[in-house]
């Protein structure tokens, strides 16, 4: 049975376009890991494999926009005002201050087991 | 005569330098054996503090952010909005958020720098590994620096606020 040029024709250019297909979503791909790297999202995402149980811990304790209490950016202010403000505030500076965080001896010989 | 002694203590000068600078990257024997030898424990140890680090930094960051857009800044709003003088607390905000900023890029560098670090194969490059976690280190320090300086510009906003407040009365 003989083909004809027309459906030869289409069907090389359906080879044509998957071959595109493919290299744009492999550019695509690229660009959006190198992205991911760069931008700092990848230090951020505790999805990664062996991050997952410490997500678990940051989870609970942090004191994030959804449901928790917010200051409003309108309205009166009097020193009642103030002072619930004062107190969220302080809500946050005690979690903060409260991490110790980036201490020096855990980068150390000792932590780090170098005997 | 004069140039012979700036000549002489150049010369002097340099050979001390020079020195110090072999002794400062230099890796002793002993310490690069110790690394070989412990080369396994070595990289768990540090994958682990990659990854307390990292849930320290998102918890913190939370914490910032918070603390940048739904308290200082809305405080600051409101001042305004009821024409009270907010004194400092917009400049101490600004320089809150240009911390927060300085935080989040230097915590990038350390963490690719430990990445870095623990791509290294340890029992076979002791040295360069060793070399690598002293860049790290300063890295380290640089975030500390910054959580360091975010929390006294926090501490600056709460006595700003104190002094607004008086002014309230």
């Amino acid at each position: 049975m003989l083909v004809s040029k027309d459906s030869s024709n289409g069907a090389k250019n359906l080879v044509k376009l998957g071959f595109l297909a493919i290299g744009i979503t492999l550019t695509l791909s690229f660009v959006s890991l190198w992205l991911y790297r760069t931008s700092g999202a990848a230090q951020l995402d505790l999805s990664r494999p062996g991050y997952i149980s410490d997500e678990t811990q940051t989870g609970g304790d942090d004191l994030e926009t959804d449901g928790k209490e917010s200051f409003s950016a309108h309205g009166e202010i009097s020193n009642d005002i103030v002072e619930e403000f004062e107190k969220l505030y302080g809500d946050v500076e005690k979690k903060v201050l409260g991490t110790e965080a980036f201490r020096e001896e855990a980068l150390g010989d000792e932590a780090l087991g170098i005997e | 005569m004069g140039r012979r002694i700036a000549y002489f203590v150049v010369a002097v000068a340099l050979f001390v330098f020079a020195d110090a600078k072999v002794l400062a990257y230099s890796t002793p024997l002993e310490l690069e054996t110790a690394i070989s030898n412990s080369c396994d424990s070595i990289k768990l140890n540090l994958r682990q503090l990659q990854r307390n680090d990292a849930s320290v930094r998102v918890s913190l960051g939370k914490n910032y952010e918070y603390m940048l857009t739904r308290l200082m800044s809305n405080m600051n709003s409101r001042l305004a909005v009821n024409h009270k003088d907010a004194g400092r607390l917009l400049s101490i905000t600004a320089d809150f958020s240009d911390n927060l900023g300085y935080f989040r890029k230097n915590y990038i560098i350390y963490d690719q720098q430990v990445s870095k670090l623990l791509s290294i194969d340890c029992t076979k490059k002791p040295a360069e590994f060793y070399k690598e976690l002293g860049k790290a280190r300063v890295e380290r320090d640089e975030v500390r620096y910054n959580y360091n300086r975010l929390n006294e510009i926090m501490a600056e906003y709460s006595e700003e606020l104190l002094a607004v407040k008086e002014g309230l009365r």
